[in-house]
């Protein structure tokens, strides 16, 4: 019984020491600065402790290089916290496969699916509204620098988070003044791991993420 | 993704229309006293009822049925037959095999007893049911359908089984519904194949009721418009006039029949997701003009994309086309309203200010991917961790975020590019299932990596992109 009590407080402490605590009510972890953390240590890191409310993150990953798989531990720890999720898809000719999302720890219960194209106009209502406190809108249409601003201002008003992912590489070439972070996610097929190189903040340095850290 | 129960069959002598639109407004009269109810427009909104109350949607449904056609307190008073399944024919059997049974109340077609009474079902109840359906056809004038020929194949079909010795249709089930077609004809196979399954292709003859004439407000424009603003300045006092003809509905469909100034019109639906309360949004009406704004737009956008000058709206014609009369439900056992939103209200509210829908989805337990997900229904995940469910967790990690709606042929594959990681077998027995057998791999190239399968024909298909 000691052994499992100590057990317990060691794993706290591991917790407390990575600056999050458990919430007792739904399980998830916690932080107080107000991040949506992932519970995977390295990525968390990388964004210096978790993905901040209140902003809007821009992220570059071309289909099939396997980025967006790198979000989906973010969104698990959104449901445990019983956040209000969803996923806005623009591609038209596929499905989203929901059990990719289910598999690895999202739960049904708050994490809404959706094809939009243009999800400024056709989420419109839900963006102004602080229900929904994570936003995720995958290869957005025809988004213009002012619906950018549209999105940052939301975000700010009622504590979302947003992201938005290209279905490109992002580069400064194109800047995005909105964005409070921008980074490239791609997966290194010979390597099997996840890159993650900042294009706008979080500093110069690439992170290699093992693929076994995503299961 | 599979299949959810939306069609409930109701038998009961005290009709009044307000009652028989408290679960949906699409109702359909089978015969005097058989309804056939469709309640898929209004899913999304019993789901989240249901998840406001901690419930299952079909707990809520017989709760609202007892309300309007029964007693809740009294078993003994509740004198009519609901049936639920996924289809109407199916609903239909299963409310005939109530009766045969001399079942009362609600019947959900998934729950223990509704197996029991689907396979306990009587030639004669399936004769019945299909004699119901098929003078429906007769009715709505069906192409090459002659009820006589029917009957005659009906007769021959049991004539067949009684000297097969096949007590009930759930003894011959395996017998394929396109091997009865040629000898017993189509309509004959397609209530065969609907009796146990939804995709088998049929006819089945819905035609929604019309209930009292709907309430409809003119309006002619001083001066032919395609502002905005004193549309919607006009729109909103037609909307209040719409108000003081309802009692307690909540409304489900507009139409909003605009006439343009060449006199041709424009049938504008003006449809939600969710039961609307109108009445709640007097004088402003937010929910119903973002609506009518977008369409508008959009109708004007293609006016202007074809290089001509706009058409004006010259006057419209609002029409109140569907309404539901919701049973009081939300009440706690003090008989107090329930107040609080977990987000569910809101949900339902915001739903209706959009133009698309949201979905939420479960885990399916099925091997292959386009069946292992389905419609969330409000059921919590834990207590449900069975092998099956962590095995097809475990399967789901290596499959791709998304997948094409159908796979797609690929001409050739280099072998050295390929990563084994699944083989699977499709359901075979069904007559509508392709590429039976599937080995899938991830494939991996510089443009990225695909997951395709090799199917049992030889055949290689993209079915899905690693994004």
């Amino acid at each position: 019984m000691q052994t499992t009590q100590a057990s317990i407080t060691e794993i706290k402490q591991q917790i407390a020491d990575r600056g999050f605590s458990i919430n007792k009510g739904t399980g998830g972890l916690e932080n107080s600065q107000n991040l949506l953390i992932s519970g995977v240590e390295p990525l968390d890191q990388f964004f210096g402790g978790g993905l901040p409310f209140g902003n809007l993150l821009e992220m570059g990953m071309p289909h099939a290089k396997g980025g967006r798989i790198c979000l989906v531990p973010f969104l698990a720890q959104a449901s445990v916290q019983e956040l209000w999720c969803l996923w806005a898809f623009a591609l038209a000719e596929v499905n989203l496969f929901a059990p990719a999302f289910l598999g690895r720890g999202v739960k049904p219960e708050k994490m809404f699916f959706t094809h939009s194209a243009q999800p400024i106009e056709e989420l419109k209502s839900l963006l102004l509204h602080p229900l929904f406190k994570v936003i995720i809108l995958d290869s957005p249409q025809r988004l213009k620098r002012e619906d950018l601003g549209f999105l940052a201002t939301q975000a700010r008003a009622q504590g979302k988070l947003i992201i938005v992912i290209r279905p490109y590489f992002l580069s400064n070439k194109l800047g995005n003044i909105w964005a409070h972070w921008r980074v490239n996610i791609w997966r290194n097929h010979r390597r099997k791991d996840f890159i993650f190189r900042p294009v706008r903040g979080l500093g110069a340095k690439d992170l290699q993420l093992g693929e076994s850290c995503l299961r | 993704m599979s299949e959810v129960s939306y069609f409930v069959a109701l038998k009961t002598d005290f009709v009044e229309e307000d009652l028989l639109q408290c679960l949906g407004s699409k109702v359909m009269q089978v015969t005097a006293n058989i309804w056939l109810l469709d309640l898929s427009p209004f899913y999304g909104y019993w789901l989240k009822e249901a998840l406001k109350q901690d419930r299952v949607i079909p707990a809520l449904w017989r709760k609202a049925l007892n309300q309007a056609f029964g007693s809740e307190e009294f078993d003994l008073q509740i004198d009519y037959k609901a049936a639920l399944a996924s289809h109407p024919w199916r609903a239909l059997l299963l409310l005939f095999s109530m009766e045969e049974n001399g079942q009362f109340g609600f019947v959900d077609g998934r729950s223990n007893l509704g197996h029991k009474l689907l396979s306990g079902l009587s030639w004669a109840s399936w004769g019945k049911s299909l004699e119901v359906v098929s003078e429906l056809w007769e009715t709505q004038k069906l192409p090459r359908f002659k009820l006589s020929v029917l009957r005659g194949q009906l007769q021959r079909f049991r004539l067949a089984m009684d000297r097969l010795s096949i007590k009930k249709p759930s003894a011959s089930k395996n017998l394929k519904a396109k091997a009865l077609q040629n000898r017993y004809g189509k309509h004959l196979s397609w209530a065969w194949g609907w009796t146990f399954s939804n995709k088998v292709e049929g006819y089945f003859p819905w035609k929604s009721h019309n209930f009292c004439p709907p309430p409809v407000v003119k309006r002619f424009l001083d001066e032919a418009s395609f502002y905005w603003e004193p549309i919607s300045h006009h729109l909103v006092e037609d909307l209040d006039k719409i108000c003081g003809h309802l009692r307690s509905q909540v409304v489900t469909r507009l139409d909003w029949l605009l006439t343009f100034e060449d006199m041709t019109e424009v049938l504008v639906p003006l449809s939600f997701r969710n039961p609307h309360d109108l009445m709640s949004e007097q004088g402003a009406h937010p929910t119903v003009l973002i609506h009518a704004k977008n369409s508008i737009e959009s109708l004007f956008k293609n006016i202007i994309k074809e290089g001509e000058s706009p058409n004006l709206i010259l006057s419209w014609e609002l029409t109140l086309v569907e309404s539901l009369t919701l049973p009081m439900l939300q009440f706690d056992i003090f008989g107090e309203a329930l107040e609080e939103d977990s987000g569910e209200l809101t949900l339902a509210k915001l739903e209706n200010q959009i133009s698309v829908p949201l979905h939420r989805f479960t885990l399916s337990e099925d091997w292959t991917p386009e069946n292992s997900f389905r419609q969330w229904e409000g059921e919590k995940a834990e207590g449900k961790t069975t092998q099956e469910n962590a095995s097809l967790k475990y399967a789901a990690l290596l499959r791709p975020l998304y997948l094409w709606k159908k796979p797609k042929p690929i001409a050739t594959l280099k072998p050295e590019k390929l990563t084994f990681l699944e083989s699977s077998m499709n359901k075979w027995w069904l007559e509508t299932q392709e590429n039976a057998h599937r080995q899938y791999y991830s494939e991996t190239s510089l443009e990225g990596s695909r997951w395709v399968f090799f199917d049992g024909k030889g055949g290689w298909f993209e079915h899905g992109i690693f994004s």
